[in-house]
C-alpha cells in the first residue's frame, strides 16, 4: 500500500502552488503529473513544433498520438483531434504545466470581474455568476504569490485598485513602449506596465530576461521566466516526504464503498497503482479536472463525482484574444523580447452597452513564421514576389494589438466523455461542445475597435482588423467547468475548492473560477489555489 | 527534387535574396512532409507532377493551397533557409 497525506494531480499553476503549501504544512505530499520533466534552461525551440504555433506538433505533452479529444463545432460537425489542433484546446502537459511555456502575463484580476452578476445582471442563456467571495478576500493571496515566484512590474493604472509594489521593477522598455504609452494618454486611457513573472533582475536564485525572442510557447534559457517548476515545486520537493511522480496518468479517483475519495489509481512505469491519500488535489486544467471526475462514477454521484448538480463540465471559458494589425513608416520593433510591454485597462469595466470588458496589450515577439501566416493585411496575396517583398519591409515595422476578452459563461459550452473515443489507456476522451455567449462576441467587437484606436493614435500608417465569431473559447486560459458557488445547487466546489459532498476533495485549477476575468488568468489560478491550501482544514 | 524546388520558388522567388528552392529549403519541406501524416507524402506524389504556378492563384485547389501553407512556414521556421536573416529576425540566449 502506498500512501500519503496529500495527493496532487498536476503540477501546473494550480497544483504546483497547492503541492507547496501542503508541503509547507508539513504534509507529505505525493505530485503526480502525466507530462515530462524538461531540464533547467531547455528551450524546446522548433519554430514548427511549440506552443505558439503547433500546427505540426508541439514541443510538450501530451504525445500527439494516443491522446485524442473530440470537438463538435458550433455547426454540429464533430472530428476527433490530436494535441497540437486548435480544436484540441491544449495548455502544456510537463511538470510545470502550463507554466513551463507561458507568457507569464501576472494580473490580478479586476474586482469586479467576481461580481459581475451582480453588475451586469445575468444575459439570457449565460450562466454569468457572482464568486463567493471578493477581490479583498482574495488580494493578500495575489501578493504573497506576487513575491513567492517574483513580479516584475509598475502600476497599477489609476482604475485598478492599489496594491503592494511588485518585487522587481518592469522589463525594459521597446521602441514601441513609449509611443504607446503617448497615444494613450492623449486618449485620456489608463495604462500600465504588464506585469510579468519574468524576472528584471536576478530573483529567487534565477537569472534576469536576456530579451530572447521565443518566449510564449517555449522554455526560458536564463530561467528568467517563473513557473512552478523552477519557483514552488523545488521547495515543495525538498520538505520530508515529498515525491513527484513524472509521466504518471491518473485514471479515475480511488473510492470507499461509501463513495467516499481515498486517492487515485495512477499509471506510471507500465504498472497500474492504488495510492492512498487523506486529501486528493485535482489541479488537471479545465478539460483534463471534469473528465477525470466525470470518469470516476460511483452508485452515490453515478453521474461522476461532484456532479449530483449536473455543473462538472458546464461554463467551458477562456478567452477571445480580439485586437488589430498595423503598419508603421518607422521600425517599431527592436526584437527584444518578451514583447508585451504596455496595457489598457480602461475598458475592463465600465463600458456602456457591454457586458465586462478586456484589457488591450502589445504583444509578444511574432515568431517569423506566425508573422508571415497571420500578419498580413487582406490585400497582400499570401506566396509569391509581393508577399515575400511585403513581409521582409514590414516584419520590423508592424505590430498587434491583442488581449483577452471577459468570457460570459455559456452552461452548454461543456467537457462531457465521448462515448466511442478511448485514449490510450481505455478512458474515455474529453469531448468538447458548444460555443461561447453571444454577448462575449459583442464584447471582443468592442475591444476589437478600440485596439485599432490606440494603434491609429500611435501613428500606424495601415490598420486592420479580423473578423469575430461565434466559437470555443478555451485552450490556455481554459476555466469554469467546476465552478465555485456557495452552495451545491449553483456549482461544483464550495468556497475553499472543496468539492460538495467531499470534505478531503479539492480542485485547485482554473475550473474553479466561476468567470475569469478580462485578465490573463494564472495570478487567480495560483492565488486561488494557494487560498484553498492554506485554508483546508 | 529539381520539380519540388522550382515550384517551390513559385511561391517565395528569389528577388534581392534567394527564394525558397534552394537544397536546403527542399530538404526542409521534405522533412515536413514526411512529419506529417502518410495521407501528405502521398498528396505530394498525386499532384505536385501536375501542379502549374497558376494553380497557386486557384483558392479552390486544394493541394496548391497546402503546397503555400507548407512552403511558406518552412521558410520562415528555420534559419538554414535564408528567411531569418532576411527578415531581421535574429536569436537571443
Amino acid at each position: 500500500m502506498i500512501d500519503f497525506d496529500v495527493i496532487v494531480i498536476g503540477s501546473g499553476a494550480g497544483g504546483g502552488v497547492a503541492a507547496w503549501k501542503f508541503a509547507e504544512r508539513g504534509k507529505r505530499v505525493l505530485v503526480l503529473e502525466r507530462g515530462k520533466m524538461y531540464p533547467p534552461g531547455w528551450t524546446g525551440r522548433d519554430h514548427l513544433r511549440n506552443h505558439r504555433f503547433s500546427r505540426y506538433g508541439h514541443n510538450t505533452g501530451p504525445e500527439l498520438e494516443g491522446n485524442p479529444r473530440v470537438f463538435v463545432s458550433p455547426d454540429g460537425a464533430e472530428g476527433v483531434f490530436r494535441p497540437n489542433d486548435g480544436a484540441y484546446q491544449n495548455n502544456a502537459m510537463a511538470v510545470g504545466g502550463g507554466t513551463r511555456v507561458y507568457g507569464a502575463q501576472a494580473w490580478r484580476f479586476h474586482p469586479l470581474d467576481f461580481r459581475m452578476a451582480t453588475t451586469y445582471g445575468v444575459p439570457q442563456g449565460s450562466s454569468l455568476a457572482d464568486w463567493p467571495f471578493d477581490y479583498k478576500e482574495l488580494s493578500p493571496y495575489y501578493e504573497l504569490i506576487e513575491w513567492e515566484l517574483g513580479v516584475s512590474g509598475d502600476g497599477p493604472s489609476s482604475n485598478m485598485p492599489p496594491r503592494r509594489e511588485y518585487p522587481m521593477e518592469s522589463l525594459p522598455a521597446t521602441y514601441r513602449t513609449r509611443p504607446l504609452q503617448a497615444a494613450a494618454d492623449r486618449l485620456g486611457w489608463a495604462h500600465q506596465r504588464i506585469p510579468m513573472l519574468i524576472n528584471s533582475r536576478k530573483f529567487g536564485g534565477r537569472g534576469a530576461c536576456i530579451g530572447g525572442q521565443t518566449c510564449v510557447g517555449f522554455g526560458c534559457p536564463s530561467e528568467a521566466k517563473a513557473g512552478t517548476q523552477n519557483t514552488v515545486l523545488p521547495k515543495a520537493l525538498a520538505k520530508p516526504g515529498c515525491e513527484l511522480w513524472t509521466e504518471a496518468r491518473v485514471t479515475r479517483l480511488l473510492t470507499d464503498n461509501a463513495g467516499n475519495v481515498i486517492g487515485v489509481v495512477v499509471v506510471c512505469g507500465g504498472q497500474t497503482l492504488e495510492v492512498r491519500a487523506d486529501v486528493t488535489v485535482v489541479a488537471a486544467g479545465s478539460i483534463e479536472t471534469p473528465r477525470l471526475l466525470l470518469h470516476s462514477r460511483t452508485s452515490r454521484e453515478p453521474n461522476g463525482i461532484g456532479n449530483n448538480g449536473d455543473w462538472v463540465g458546464r461554463n467551458l471559458q477562456g478567452h477571445f484574444y480580439p485586437g488589430a494589425f498595423a503598419v508603421f513608416d518607422d521600425l517599431v520593433s527592436d526584437l527584444v523580447g518578451p514583447g508585451p510591454t504596455i496595457a489598457i485597462t480602461q475598458f475592463n469595466h465600465g463600458n456602456p452597452g457591454i457586458v465586462g470588458g478586456g484589457m488591450l496589450g502589445d504583444d509578444f515577439i511574432p515568431l517569423p513564421v506566425w508573422f508571415a501566416r497571420e500578419a498580413r493585411p487582406p490585400d497582400v496575396p499570401g506566396y509569391g514576389p509581393e508577399f515575400k517583398a511585403w513581409v521582409r519591409h514590414n516584419y520590423r515595422r508592424s505590430f498587434h494589438i491583442f488581449g483577452p476578452t471577459q468570457d460570459i459563461p455559456n452552461p452548454e459550452s461543456r467537457v462531457t466523455l465521448d462515448p466511442n473515443v478511448l485514449d490510450s489507456l481505455g478512458v474515455p476522451a474529453a469531448r468538447l461542445s458548444g460555443t461561447t455567449h453571444p454577448e462575449t462576441v459583442r464584447t471582443a467587437l468592442f475591444m476589437r475597435d478600440k485596439a485599432a484606436e490606440w494603434l491609429r493614435e500611435t501613428g500606424a500608417r495601415e490598420v486592420w482588423t479580423k473578423s469575430i465569431g461565434l466559437g470555443m473559447s478555451a485552450g490556455q486560459h481554459q476555466a469554469g467547468t467546476c465552478r465555485m458557488a456557495a452552495d451545491p445547487s449553483a456549482g461544483v466546489v464550495d468556497a475553499q475548492g472543496r468539492v460538495f459532498g467531499h470534505e478531503n476533495l479539492l480542485i485547485c485549477d482554473g475550473s474553479v473560477h466561476v468567470t475569469n476575468g478580462g485578465f490573463n488568468p494564472v495570478l487567480t489560478i495560483m492565488a486561488t489555489a494557494l487560498r484553498s491550501a492554506s485554508l483546508f482544514r | 527534387m529539381l520539380r519540388l524546388q522550382a515550384a517551390m520558388n513559385w511561391v517565395i522567388p528569389a528577388d534581392s535574396s534567394p527564394g525558397v528552392g534552394t537544397s536546403a529549403g527542399a530538404s526542409r519541406l521534405v522533412a515536413l512532409i514526411d512529419s506529417q501524416e502518410p495521407g501528405v507524402a502521398a498528396s505530394y506524389r498525386a499532384s505536385l507532377p501536375g501542379l502549374r504556378q497558376t494553380d497557386l492563384a486557384d483558392p479552390s485547389h486544394a493541394f496548391a493551397a497546402m503546397f503555400i501553407e507548407h512552403v511558406r512556414d518552412v521558410y520562415y521556421a528555420s534559419p538554414d533557409t535564408g528567411a531569418w536573416q532576411d527578415i531581421g529576425f535574429n536569436v537571443t540566449g
